[in-house]
C-alpha cells in the first residue's frame, strides 16, 4: 500500500482529464462511468489504507521525490497516511463517491454534464492531495486546488452573472485567508526550518514556545477561517449556494470546508503549544452562535443549510480550541454524514419541485415525496443532536470537553446554540414537509389554502406585503405542468439511504478513541462522556425540536403575536434575516475603499505615470535624440572634418591627462 | 645660442595647428589640400628634430628618422595627387570646388 | 649662427603658413606654400639632414606644388566661384579648435622630461656614423637594408596613387555608334565632347546670374 498512495489522487485526476477533454463527445453513460469510477476506486484504496493503519501500522508513507528544490529549501512530494488522514480519507472518498452517484441523477438534464463531473473529480483529487500531504506546502497545493474547484463549481452555471459573482466572492475571500496561511508557512520555515508535519509538531515540544509560534498559529488559523468559513471570513459560504446542490453537499459541507479543521488537528501539538487555541475556541463558539441566529429566519432552503454548516464548523473549532482534536474530528465525520444527507435531500426536494428553492412556497411535501422526507428527517434529527444519532454523540462530546476544560462561557454559548440548531432545523423541516403546500405546482392542493394558512405569513415579517400575494401569483415556477411533484430517480435515492444509515448510526463509531493512538487526540478520548452531559445535550435538542414544531405546526398565533407584531420582534427578525448586515459592512469598509483606491491608482499611476510619462516620455526622448543626431549628418564634409578633429583632440587630451 | 628641442617641437606644433585651422575653415578644397601639406611638413620637422636630438643614444639605426620622413614624403605626394584627381573629377561633375555644395551625403 | 638662422626660418615659416590658410586666391597660397617649403628645407639643413633638405625642395616645391598649380590653372575658377562664404561661427570654431590643439601639444611638450633633457640641437656632432646619418649614402643604405620593407610598401603606394590619379581624371568619351557601353561610361556623362550639358544640381543651386564656364 505504501507504494500506491499516489494512486489515490491520480485516479480521480485521470477522470478529470478524460471527462474534461473528451467528455463532450462521450455518451452520457460513459461520462457517468468515468466520473464515478475514479472516486470509487479511490474509495477502495482508502479502505485498504485505512485497514492497514487501523491494524497497527504507524503510518503509510510514500515519497515521490522532490517537488521544489531551491538552494537549501526543499519540499518533497510526500504522501502519508496515519489514523487521522485515514479517517479523513474514508470520509472524503466515501461521501465523495456517494455524491458523485447522486449527481448522475441530479444533473441529468444539464448540458454541462461532462464538465461537472470533470470539475468534481478534480476537486476530489485536490482534496486527496490535501489530506495525504505530509508537509504543509504540499497541503497548500491541495488547499489551493480545492479553492479553485470551489470557484469553478460555484460559478458552474456561468451564464448567470450572479453565480459568477458568487464564485468570485468565494475565491477572493478564500484568498485573504490564504495570504495569512502563506505568511504562516514562511514563518514556519524561518523558525522551525522544515515543512514536514512531523518536524513542526516535534518543534512544539520546545519549551518555552517562542513567540513566533503564536503568530504562526494565528496566521494559519486565519487561513483556516477563510477555508472553513469562520468569523470574519465566512461570508462566501452562503453565496456559494449558487452552485449546484451536489457541489454544496460535497464541497461546502463535507469536505473542503473541513480542511481548516483538518489543518488544526494535523498540527494539534503545535497549536496546543502556540497559545492561539483560546482564540480559536472563542471564534468557533461565536461563529456557531452568529450563524445559528441568522439561520433562524432564512427562507431559502439551501441558505439555512449553509448557515448551519458555518455554525457546525464553529462547533468543530470550538472543540479543537479546547484541545480536543479527536472530538472535533469526530464531529467533522458525523457532520459530513448528516449535512451531506441534508443537502442531498434538499437537492431532491428542489429537483422534485422543478428548481423551487424558496421554503415559503413549499409545505406538506411529506405526503408527496415520503422517501425524501424520511431521509431529510433523519438528517434533521442528527443535526439537532437528537439522542443516539451521530450528531448527538459528537456535539455532546464537544460540549463536554468544553465544560471540562473550564470554559464555562463557551459552554453556555455552545449549549444555547445547540437549542437554536434544533429549532431552525425543525423549522425548516416543518416548513418544507409539514402543513399545507403553498407553492404553485399543479397536483398540489395548497395553492388556495394560502390565505387561511398562517404559515404563508410566517416568513413575511420583512415582507409583510407579500402575505397575500402567493395565491394570486400565477405559476411562476410551475413551468413543468403535467409532471407535478414526484420522487427523484433511484440514483439519487441510493446515496441518500446510505447516508441516512451513517447519519443515524455513525455515532457509535467512536472516532476519538480510534484517534487516540495518533498524536491527534491529546485530550477528549471519551466519546461516551459523562451521563449528565449526555442528558443535558439530549434535552437541549428535544427542547429545540419541540419549540420549533410548536411554533410552526402547532400554534402559529404565537409567532404572529411575539415576532410580527412587536417592534422588538420585528427588529430582531430583520437583523437576522439580513445576516446582521455583515456583507454590507464589508462592502462599505473594505470593498468601497479598495475600489476607490484602484480607480485612483488607475488615473494616477497607470494613465499619468506610465502612459504619459514613461511610455510617452521614452518616445519623446528617442525622438528628440534622433532629431538632434540627425542634424549631425549634414553631408557637409567641413563639418565632418571638425568632428573628426574634435575626436582627435579629445583622445589626445585623454592621453596627456593619463600620462601626467 | 642653442636650438632646444622644445623650440623645435613648439614650432612644429604651431605649424601643425595652423594647418588644422586651414583644413577646418576653408571651403575651397584645393586650399584644404594645401593645408594638409602644411600639417605633414610640420610632422616631418618634428621627426627630424627628434632624430637630431636622440641619435647619440640610438646608434643601431642612425638614419631611422630620415627614412621615416621619406616615407611621410611619399605618402604626402601620393595623397596630394590622388586628392587632386578626385577634386578634378568632382569638378567635372558638379562644376564647383566648394565643400559646402558637395553634400550628397546629407542625411 | 645655426641657431639664429633656425629661429628666423621658424618665424618665416609660421608667417608663410598663416598666409597659406587665409588667402582667397589659391595662387597666392601656393606661392606662400613654396616659401614655407623652402624654410622647412633650410631647417632640415641646419638639423644635419642635407639629403632631406634637397629632397624636400625637389619633391614638394618642385613636384607637388607644380601639381597644385596645374590643377588651379585647369580649374580656371572665376573670382565669383572663388568667393567663399564661410560663416563667422565656423571660423571661430576652427580657430578655437586649433588653439586648443596647440595648447594640448604645448602642455605635452612642456611636461615631458625627455624633451627637457634633450641635448642642444645645434651642437656639433662627433665624427662617426651619427655624423653622417643624414647623408645620402647612409640613408640609402638604411633604406635598402634595415627599412627595405617600408621602401617596398611605399613604392606600391606610389603605384596605387598613379593608377588612381590616372583613372579618376580619365575623360569619359561618349559612345561611338555601334559600341556597347560599359557601366563606367554610362555613369559619367558630364563631358563636353558630346556637347551635353553637365549635371544640373549644382547649377540649380547657383544663382542664375552666374556665368558658368564649361571646363575644357
Amino acid at each position: 500500500m505504501d507504494r500506491s498512495l499516489v494512486l489515490l489522487p491520480i485516479l480521480p485526476f485521470l477522470g478529470f482529464l478524460v471527462n474534461g477533454l473528451l467528455g463532450r463527445r462521450m455518451p452520457r453513460w460513459g461520462v457517468s462511468l468515468v466520473g464515478c469510477l475514479g472516486p470509487a476506486a479511490a474509495a477502495l484504496l482508502a479502505v485498504e489504507a485505512f485497514r492497514e493503519v487501523a491494524s497497527g501500522h504507524e503510518a503509510l508513507t510514500q515519497n515521490l521525490g522532490d517537488w521544489i528544490r531551491a538552494g537549501g529549501l526543499h519540499v518533497p512530494f510526500g504522501l502519508s497516511v496515519d489514523r487521522l488522514s485515514g479517517v479523513m480519507l474514508l470520509v472524503v472518498t466515501g461521501v465523495g463517491t456517494l455524491i458523485h452517484v447522486y449527481s448522475i441523477g441530479y444533473m441529468q438534464e444539464d448540458p454541462g454534464y461532462a464538465r461537472f463531473f470533470a470539475y468534481l473529480n478534480l476537486f476530489l483529487a485536490a482534496m486527496l492531495v490535501l489530506v495525504l500531504a505530509d508537509n504543509i506546502v504540499l497541503l497548500f497545493l491541495g488547499w489551493e486546488g480545492v479553492g479553485l474547484c470551489s470557484y469553478l463549481l460555484i460559478g458552474f452555471w456561468y451564464k448567470d452573472l450572479a453565480n459568477c459573482a458568487a464564485g468570485m466572492k468565494a475565491f477572493v475571500v478564500n484568498r485573504i485567508g490564504d495570504f495569512g496561511f502563506i505568511l504562516g508557512v514562511f514563518l514556519i520555515y524561518v523558525t522551525v526550518g522544515s515543512f514536514q508535519f512531523t518536524s513542526i509538531n516535534a518543534a512544539a515540544a520546545t519549551t518555552p514556545a517562542p513567540g513566533a509560534f503564536f503568530w504562526i498559529g494565528l496566521l494559519l488559523f486565519v487561513g483556516a477561517t477563510g477555508k472553513s468559513a469562520q468569523i470574519p471570513l465566512y461570508v462566501w459560504l452562503p453565496d456559494a449556494m449558487a452552485g449546484p446542490t451536489p457541489v454544496s453537499a460535497l464541497i461546502h459541507a463535507a469536505t473542503m470546508v473541513t480542511s481548516g479543521v483538518y489543518l488544526v488537528a494535523r498540527l494539534g501539538p503545535f497549536f496546543s503549544a502556540s497559545g492561539v487555541l483560546p482564540l480559536v475556541a472563542t471564534i468557533g463558539a461565536l461563529t456557531a452562535l452568529l450563524a445559528a441566529l441568522i439561520a433562524l429566519t432564512q427562507t431559502d432552503i439551501k441558505k439555512v443549510l449553509a448557515y448551519s454548516t458555518v455554525s457546525q464548523l464553529g462547533y468543530m473549532f470550538l472543540g479543537a480550541g479546547v484541545g480536543a482534536y479527536g472530538v472535533a474530528v469526530f464531529h467533522l465525520v458525523t457532520h459530513a454524514f448528516f449535512k451531506a444527507l441534508l443537502f442531498l435531500g434538499a437537492g431532491a426536494v428542489i429537483h422534485s419541485l422543478h428548481h423551487e428553492q424558496d421554503m415559503r412556497r413549499m409545505g406538506g411535501l411529506f405526503r408527496k415525496i415520503p422517501i425524501t422526507g424520511s431521509v431529510f428527517l433523519a438528517g434533521a434529527l442528527a443535526l439537532s443532536g437528537f439522542p443516539f444519532t451521530s450528531g448527538f454523540f459528537s456535539k455532546d462530546a464537544i460540549l463536554h470537553e468544553t465544560l471540562h476544560g473550564g470554559h464555562g462561557v463557551l459552554y453556555a454559548i455552545g449549549l444555547v446554540t445547540a437549542v437554536l440548531t434544533a429549532f431552525y432545523t425543525f423549522r425548516q423541516f416543518a416548513l418544507v414537509f409539514l402543513g399545507e403546500y403553498r407553492g404553485d405546482e399543479p397536483a398540489s392542493t395548497g395553492a388556495h389554502g394560502a390565505h387561511t394558512d398562517p404559515h404563508s405569513a410566517h416568513a413575511s415579517v420583512p415582507h409583510a406585503s407579500h402575505g397575500g400575494a402567493h395565491a394570486a401569483a400565477p405559476g411562476a415556477h410551475g413551468g413543468h405542468g403535467a409532471a407535478g411533484i414526484h420522487e427523484s430517480p433511484w440514483s439519487m435515492h441510493v446515496p441518500l439511504i446510505v447516508l441516512t444509515a451513517l447519519a443515524l448510526g455513525g455515532g457509535f463509531l467512536n472516532v476519538p478513541r480510534f484517534l487516540e493512538g495518533s498524536h491527534v487526540a491529546a485530550a477528549g478520548a471519551e466519546a461516551t462522556g459523562e451521563l449528565s452531559g449526555l442528558i443535558v445535550g439530549g434535552t437541549a435538542a428535544i427542547v429545540g425540536i419541540a419549540a420549533a414544531l410548536g411554533v410552526y405546526v402547532g400554534a402559529p398565533g404565537l409567532r404572529k403575536r411575539y415576532v410580527e407584531e412587536t417592534s422588538a420582534g420585528r427588529f430582531l427578525a430583520n437583523l437576522s434575516y439580513n445576516k446582521f448586515y455583515v456583507d454590507e459592512a464589508y462592502g462599505l469598509l473594505v470593498v468601497k475603499p479598495l475600489s476607490a483606491l484602484s480607480v485612483l491608482l488607475f488615473y494616477l499611476v497607470d494613465r499619468a505615470l506610465i502612459d504619459w510619462c514613461l511610455v510617452g516620455g521614452a518616445g519623446l526622448f528617442v525622438r528628440l535624440f534622433g532629431y538632434s543626431l540627425r542634424r549631425l549628418q549634414s553631408g557637409h564634409i567641413g563639418a565632418y572634418a571638425v568632428l573628426f578633429v574634435l575626436g582627435v583632440l579629445g583622445f589626445l587630451t585623454l592621453m596627456v591627462w593619463s600620462a601626467h | 645660442m642653442t636650438i632646444s628641442l622644445a623650440f623645435c617641437l613648439y614650432l612644429s606644433a604651431a605649424l601643425f595647428c595652423v594647418g588644422v585651422y586651414g583644413v577646418l575653415s576653408r571651403q575651397n578644397l584645393i586650399l584644404v589640400l594645401m593645408s594638409l601639406e602644411l600639417m605633414l611638413n610640420a610632422v616631418n620637422l618634428s621627426l627630424i628634430g627628434f632624430g637630431r636630438a636622440f641619435l647619440p643614444s640610438a646608434p643601431a639605426d642612425p638614419s631611422g628618422p630620415q627614412v621615416f620622413v621619406i616615407m611621410v614624403l611619399a605618402v604626402a605626394a601620393a595623397e596630394a595627387s590622388v586628392g587632386l584627381s578626385i577634386l578634378l573629377a568632382v569638378f567635372r561633375k558638379w562644376r564647383t570646388t566648394h565643400s559646402g555644395e558637395i553634400d550628397l551625403l546629407k542625411g | 649662427m645655426d641657431a639664429i638662422v633656425f629661429h628666423i626660418c621658424g618665424l618665416i615659416s609660421v608667417i608663410a603658413a598663416g598666409i597659406v590658410v587665409t588667402r582667397k586666391n589659391p595662387v597666392y597660397s601656393t606661392v606662400s606654400l613654396v616659401t614655407f617649403f623652402i624654410c622647412i628645407a633650410l631647417e632640415f639643413l641646419i638639423l644635419r639632414s642635407p639629403f632631406l633638405a634637397v629632397v624636400q625642395v625637389l619633391v614638394y616645391a618642385g613636384a607637388i606644388m607644380v601639381l597644385f598649380l596645374f590643377v588651379i590653372m585647369l580649374l580656371n575658377l572665376t573670382p565669383l566661384e572663388l568667393k567663399e562664404d564661410v560663416s563667422r561661427r565656423r571660423k571661430v570654431v576652427a580657430g578655437a579648435i586649433s588653439v586648443a590643439l596647440f595648447a594640448l601639444l604645448a602642455t605635452a611638450i612642456a611636461r615631458s622630461p625627455t624633451v627637457r633633457g634633450a641635448p642642444d640641437l645645434a651642437a656639433p656632432l662627433a665624427p662617426g656614423p651619427l655624423a653622417v646619418a643624414g647623408e645620402t649614402e647612409a640613408i640609402g643604405v638604411a633604406l635598402f637594408t634595415t627599412h627595405a620593407l617600408a621602401f617596398e610598401y611605399s613604392s606600391i603606394l606610389i603605384l596605387v596613387a598613379i593608377v588612381g590619379a590616372i583613372y579618376l581624371t580619365k575623360k569619359r568619351r561618349p559612345l561611338r555608334a555601334g559600341l556597347r557601353p560599359t557601366g563606367l561610361e554610362a555613369q559619367a556623362p558630364g563631358t563636353t565632347e558630346s556637347g551635353a550639358a553637365p549635371a544640373p544640381s549644382p547649377e540649380a543651386r547657383r544663382a542664375p546670374a552666374l556665368e558658368v564656364r564649361a571646363s575644357p
